[in-house]
């Protein structure tokens, strides 16, 4: 290999040993200093499509990334998650700052050898270290991934002069999964949506399910949603697949670990600007919470079932579906109110 | 997708007219930009003729039969393809496992290393953008509902927000590649009768939560893909462990142990500084000598082996 060879990893040169390049004399500005270079131009697979350099070799070596694909030499990882990799190892010293503007951009390429390379390219580019490195890497990220952890975020300040129980009454919070009469009705209202949960993994949920959405109202920052579906038959469908752990209240589905609630319900609004859906949002996270722990006394409940005792329980089932009906709203408004 | 059925051509040809021009805004027309420079700095934001279908539109073209990088169709994207099954770019959504180098975006253009200054245009190699900002909406109740349909179809959306008293919004795709595509896709289109969506690349989220999360899961990725890069190189050291270690005496530089010192006095300098670090950098600089001795010692062995080699040749 002659010293001006170009530094290509081995996925853009193609599986052809007997490779032919053409070069161009300062043919391109590179995109990274702007200086012009040495163009080098390929054919990876016959009849595919050409491949080219885009920057120059000085930039190149300073990061020791790929000429043409720009990724890390050694892995084959793009540059920033190489560098953003090994900050995550304890390597404090990489400096990742780039030249911003032109004049110090040409300036840095000009005086290759004053500067320390760029990035994490001087630990990649000895493929032991960057080994040993990565190696400790994995280890820390068994220790280091925390679960996931719900904070309540803190809300700005005047947002308790925002009125929101008109909308928040119009809202079928204690709604069930029993199919409503109205057959027009082909709407579920999901609630306790995260911030973290992307909407893709719920519509997925009930794609992967042969059932067709029609429309997908999803918003977070009100931590709830109204997904409609094509035909009844196919919100029918979706609502026999989700679990209601209390009868005559939301169902459950969860998740990425996330608890949704679920029940039948016509399309509302979710409040118009956002402090309005801030404050839903941190009173559907309140509703939310309060209805998991009456779910945990309903759980110890179905288990004194199993043990025996079945007439009694009966009686206390019945009683206490009595007194869930008959808490009206009134008695749930308190508790919305921050 | 099916690709059972061949793409449809979504436009005649013949239906297309010769003189295509925008209206005059400037002295000389560009017809490689197809706009008009010279003028004032008016720029225009012309509503879309076509628009994608998606259902009906795509199907396998020339390209679902060639190998190598396949790149998506500009115009199919914008509802104009004259080709049909002719094109030899691809005629469908892009999804999760499609593949390319973060140098170009999905229709094979090539980005550049910073964005413009107004976020139009293809994208920077340096960033990962996943989200778009929505200019020129007309808010309504039925916005966001309008904005799922239209873009629910171009890939998997992690988030739509709508900015009521602002009127914009933005959308965020699970796939940077999606949202190259519905960029293309639904810039100049409407989803009403009087507007025009502006689409640009977005800025990133300042909201201190959204950054939070943003990092959280930046680390999840790189975890994950530090893990599988070292399960490859276990296997690949497993398989040939003579092939793999001749390189590496082959490639050291000679400038290589300068930086490493220099790397070391970096951290025991850092190290007296702060001792919350003090065992997390104790464990480098203990890797780093055994590094540095294995380096040392390949880098005597090597000139070794080859001065052998040469003598013997010259005998």
């Amino acid at each position: 290999m002659s010293e001006d060879a170009p530094a290509v990893c081995e996925t853009c040169l193609g599986p052809n040993p007997y490779l032919r390049m053409t070069r161009e004399k300062n043919g391109l500005e590179c995109k990274l200093c702007t200086r012009p270079f040495d163009v080098y131009k390929w054919f990876p697979i016959k009849n595919g499509s050409v491949k080219k350099t885009i920057i120059c070799t000085t930039c190149s070596k300073q990061r020791n990334c790929c000429q043409s694909c720009l990724m890390d030499l050694t892995y084959g990882i793009p540059i920033q998650l190489r560098d953003a990799a090994l900050k995550m190892a304890g390597v404090e010293n990489i400096s990742n700052q780039e030249p911003q503007n032109e004049i110090s951009k040409l300036y840095v390429a000009n005086n290759l050898e004053q500067f320390p390379k760029i990035g994490g390219a001087s630990i990649t580019s000895d493929s032991d270290k960057a080994r040993e490195i990565l190696t400790k890497l994995s280890m820390a990220s068994k220790n280091k991934i925390a679960p996931k952890s719900i904070k309540n975020e803190s809300l700005p300040s005047h947002i308790n002069k925002i009125d929101v129980t008109k909308i928040i009454s119009k809202l079928p919070l204690n709604g069930s999964t029993t199919p409503p009469n109205d057959t027009s009705i082909t709407t579920i209202f999901i609630f306790g949506i995260d911030d973290s949960l992307p909407e893709y993994k719920i519509t997925d949920f009930f794609e992967n399910l042969n059932l067709k959405i029609k429309n997908f109202n999803c918003q977070h920052k009100s931590k709830a949603g109204f997904l409609t579906f094509q035909t009844r038959s196919d919100a029918e469908k979706a609502m026999s697949q989700i679990q209601s752990p209390q009868p005559g209240k939301p169902g459950l589905l969860v998740i990425e670990n996330i608890p949704l609630r679920i029940t039948w319900g016509k399309e509302r609004s979710l409040g118009n600007s956002n402090l309005e859906k801030l404050k839903i949002g941190s009173i559907i996270s309140k509703f939310i919470k309060k209805l998991s722990t009456n779910g945990d006394n309903k759980s110890s409940l179905s288990l004194q079932i199993e043990n025996g005792n079945k007439d009694s329980n009966k009686i206390n089932n019945k009683k206490k579906q009595k007194i869930e009906t008959s808490k009206s709203y009134k008695a749930l408004s308190k508790d919305f109110e921050l | 997708m099916s690709l059972d059925k061949p793409a449809r051509v979504q436009v005649d040809p013949e239906t297309i007219p010769q003189e295509d021009a925008p209206p005059q805004t400037g002295t000389v027309f560009n017809i490689w930009y197809n706009k008009w420079s010279g003028g004032g700095n008016q720029f225009q934001l012309v509503k879309a003729k076509y628009k994608l279908n998606v259902e009906k539109d795509s199907g396998y073209t020339k390209a679902n039969k060639t190998d190598g990088l396949k790149f998506f169709c500009l115009f199919f994207a914008k509802g104009m393809c004259t080709k049909g099954k002719k094109c030899e770019y691809l005629h469908r959504i892009p999804n999760e496992f499609d593949f390319l180098p973060q140098t170009v975006d999905c229709f094979g253009r090539e980005k550049f290393s910073e964005y413009k200054d107004d976020m139009s245009g293809i994208g920077s190699f340096n960033h990962v953008n996943k989200t778009l900002y929505i200019g020129g909406l007309i808010i309504k109740d039925n916005t966001h509902d309008l904005l799922n349909k239209n873009f629910r179809k171009l890939g998997k959306i992690v988030k739509i927000n709508v900015i009521n008293n602002k009127n914009c919004g933005f959308i965020t795709f699970k796939d940077e590649i999606n949202a190259q595509f519905a960029k293309e896709a639904m810039i100049g289109q409407s989803l009403y009768e009087n507007d025009i969506l502006n689409i640009k690349w977005a800025n990133e989220d300042p909201n201190p939560a959204a950054i939070k999360q943003k990092k959280r899961q930046h680390e999840e990725e790189t975890f994950q893909i530090v893990e599988n890069l070292l399960t490859k190189f276990d296997q690949s050291k497993k398989i040939k462990p003579n092939q793999q270690q001749e390189p590496e005496i082959e490639e050291p530089k000679e400038f290589e142990t300068p930086v490493v010192e220099k790397e070391i006095k970096q951290i025991e300098a850092s190290n007296s500084k702060s001792t919350i670090l003090n065992e997390k950098s104790l464990n480098y600089l203990s890797l780093l000598g055994k590094v540095n001795q294995t380096s040392t010692q390949k880098k005597e062995t090597a000139p070794l082996v080859s001065g052998y080699e040469s003598s013997d040749d010259d005998e």
